[in-house]
Order: C-alpha cells, then sequence, then structure tokens
C-alpha cells in the first residue's frame, strides 16, 4: 500500500484503533501530534468528520405504505417457504395454522383473479357463451389444473384450482 | 386451525413483539416490519444508492429476518440485527455486481496509491447553521459520490461501528486496505463538504 503510512497511522490514532494495530507506536504518534500542528489538525479532523456522521446519519423512508410494503413482504416469506425444503417450510417454529392460511390468501387471490382475467380475454369464449349455454373452459396452461365454468344465461362464472 | 393470538402489537416491545412471532405470530412480525422499516430500508438505499434495490433488498432482508428468528438471541437490539441482515444482503449483491464489472479507474487508482497525499482530512465546520434535516440530506447526497467500495467501507466503520478488522472480514478484504479506502472515502467527503460551504458562502 504506497498510501502515505502516517495518514493512516493517525486515521487509526484517531479511530482508537492504533493500540490495536501498531500500539508501539502511540507514544510516538503522541509526541508528533504535541509538536506537529498539521498532524494535530488532520487528527481533529477526522475526528470531527466521524461526529458528524454518527449525529446526521441520512434517512430514506420507504417508498411505499405500510399495507403495500407488508404485504410485498409476506408474498416473499410465502414463496421462501414453498421453495423450501418441506422440513424447513415452518419457520421460525410452526406457525399457527391461521396465521398461515392469512399469508396464503392473498397469493391465491391475486393468482385466481389474473387466471379469471386471461380466461374471460381468450378469444372464442364470447361465441361459446353467446349461445347460451353453459361453457367450461380448460386453462391453457396444464400446469395449473384450474377448470373455468361459465353460464351466460345464468350470468354466473366459477373457476376453481386443482 | 388454530387462530393466532391476538396481542396488543403497537404497545408491546420488540422484545415481546420477537417472542410473539418466534411462535409464528406473523401479526407481531408484522408490527416489528412496520417498526423498523424504513432504518432497514436506509441502510440498504445508502449502500446501493437505488430506490428498486433499496425496496427489493430490504424486503429480502426481512424474508431472512423471519427465516432466521429463532437464531435471534437478543444479543443486540432487534433492529441492529436486522441491520446487519441488510446489510449482508447488500454485500452479497455489491460482490456479485463486482464480479462482472470492471472497477473503476479512479478506485483502481486511490487502491494502488495514486493519489497522492493531497490534503488532510479538515473541516472548518462546512455545515454550521444548516438544519439537521438539510444536513442529513447534503451528507447522503456526498456519500452519493463515493466510489461504491469507499462508500461500503465508510457506512460499515462509521454507521454500523464496526472496527477495521471487522469491516475486513465482512467485506473480505485486507485491514490495510479497509484504512486505505477509508481514508480515501472521508477525504472526498471532506472535499465535497468544504465544496457546500463554498457554495453557500458564495
Amino acid at each position: 500500500m504506497k498510501t502515505n503510512g502516517l495518514d493512516l497511522e493517525l486515521q487509526a490514532y484517531a479511530d482508537g484503533q492504533l493500540e490495536e494495530l501498531a500500539p508501539a507506536r502511540r507514544d510516538e504518534l503522541e509526541r508528533l501530534l504535541a509538536t506537529d500542528a498539521a498532524a494535530r489538525a488532520q487528527v481533529d479532523g477526522l475526528r470531527s468528520l466521524r461526529r458528524l456522521l454518527r449525529e446526521n446519519e441520512p434517512v430514506h423512508a420507504v417508498p411505499a405504505s405500510r399495507d403495500f410494503y407488508w404485504s410485498q413482504v409476506q408474498r416473499r416469506i410465502a414463496a421462501a417457504a414453498q421453495a423450501a425444503p418441506a422440513g424447513r417450510r415452518a419457520a421460525p417454529t410452526a406457525a399457527p395454522a391461521g396465521a398461515w392460511l392469512r399469508w396464503w390468501l392473498p397469493v391465491f387471490g391475486t393468482a385466481a383473479v389474473g387466471l379469471l382475467t386471461l380466461l374471460v380475454s381468450i378469444g372464442g369464449f364470447g361465441e361459446r357463451a353467446g349461445r347460451g349455454e353453459p361453457s367450461v373452459l380448460e386453462n391453457g396452461s396444464a400446469d395449473s389444473g384450474a377448470v373455468v365454468f361459465r353460464s351466460e344465461a345464468e350470468g354466473v362464472t366459477i373457476c376453481w384450482l386443482d | 386451525m388454530t387462530p393466532t393470538l391476538r396481542h396488543d402489537y403497537p404497545s408491546a416491545d420488540d422484545v415481546q413483539l420477537v417472542g410473539w412471532a418466534k411462535g409464528g405470530d406473523a401479526d407481531a412480525f408484522e408490527e416489528l416490519v412496520h417498526r423498523h422499516r424504513d432504518k432497514i430500508y436506509a441502510r440498504a438505499m445508502i449502500m446501493m444508492r437505488n430506490e428498486d434495490e433499496a425496496m427489493d433488498f430490504s424486503q429480502e432482508a426481512w424474508v431472512k429476518g423471519w427465516q432466521r428468528l429463532h437464531q435471534f438471541q437478543g444479543d443486540s437490539s432487534f433492529a441492529t440485527w436486522m441491520t446487519r441482515i441488510v446489510i449482508n444482503v447488500c454485500l452479497d449483491e455489491l460482490r456479485k455486481k463486482k464480479r462482472v464489472r470492471t472497477e473503476s479507474i479512479e478506485e483502481l487508482d486511490e487502491e494502488s496509491g495514486g493519489v497522492e497525499r493531497q490534503m488532510p482530512v479538515q473541516l472548518a465546520n462546512p455545515t454550521e447553521g444548516l438544519e439537521h434535516t438539510e444536513l442529513r440530506k447534503r451528507i447522503d447526497e456526498a456519500l452519493a459520490k463515493l466510489s461504491e467500495a469507499h462508500r461500503t467501507v465508510l457506512v460499515l466503520h462509521e454507521f454500523e461501528g464496526l472496527e477495521y478488522k471487522d469491516v475486513a472480514k465482512r467485506v473480505g478484504i485486507s485491514i490495510g486496505t479497509v484504512m486505505s479506502r477509508l481514508f480515501y472515502a472521508r477525504r472526498r467527503l471532506a472535499t465535497l463538504l468544504q465544496g457546500l460551504r463554498r457554495e453557500r458562502t458564495q
């Protein structure tokens, strides 16, 4: 390291770290500080900057509402729990079933609404429903196992997930 | 199904909330998130200087906090414990980024000692008379102008209060590099804040 060694020693002295790093240098540095105004000013400057920073740590508020932020954290916790091996899902300890149900509801709810929107927008649905016959449509994604039932005559749409 | 037992969460202290959350009480954990989310987000923001990343990594920290809650023994405050987690999330990300990009010329120059001793870190009270909020804002702006490597070391030492050896361990660099980065970070910061003084006296 080519940085001026004295600068770094003075810095360590100002930070109270010299004892640990180079205890033998302490007395020598203190003698220097007693006679060298520039070195003293440097130590004082370091200490004022340190105080200034510690007393004025910048603040940033989350740019989202409490509910929105928490819903995102919840979703990620639920996703992480699902991705974790079976034995590790119930972190930190076995959560009450009611609590986990509350955590999962928004996930399933969002999935169901999205799926329904997707299926309603599929071309051909209108034609079939226009004949007034009940329609049962399978979702395009076979993995999801979702089925939508719609009866135009009764004005009812039911979507369920296996 | 066993419903979560409702407590008076807003009146509870962190220790009580942590205890309930350890038992799986999501509402207790939500209260903890609400209390400390700004601090955790702010730490991520200071480190990453990007709102989206700060949002992402602060949330990631909360997920890890929930998952590791059983490890929290109360040796430090919950907020301090969470701050360490978010710092680690940010450091991991910075390491990943570093692997795919070249260090800036400025950084290389400073790391190799190319910058001579130009001016000592001296502050002639450049921020005197500034409102507290304004002062924090100006310091934040100055921090944003530091290189990532310098800012990281400065944040860990000044705001986290870590000793050189702990900063070295967390960042994965030598103590000498910590000292060097810290020195240049401070000098640059002092210069930026002195610029602020000049700007205010004009």
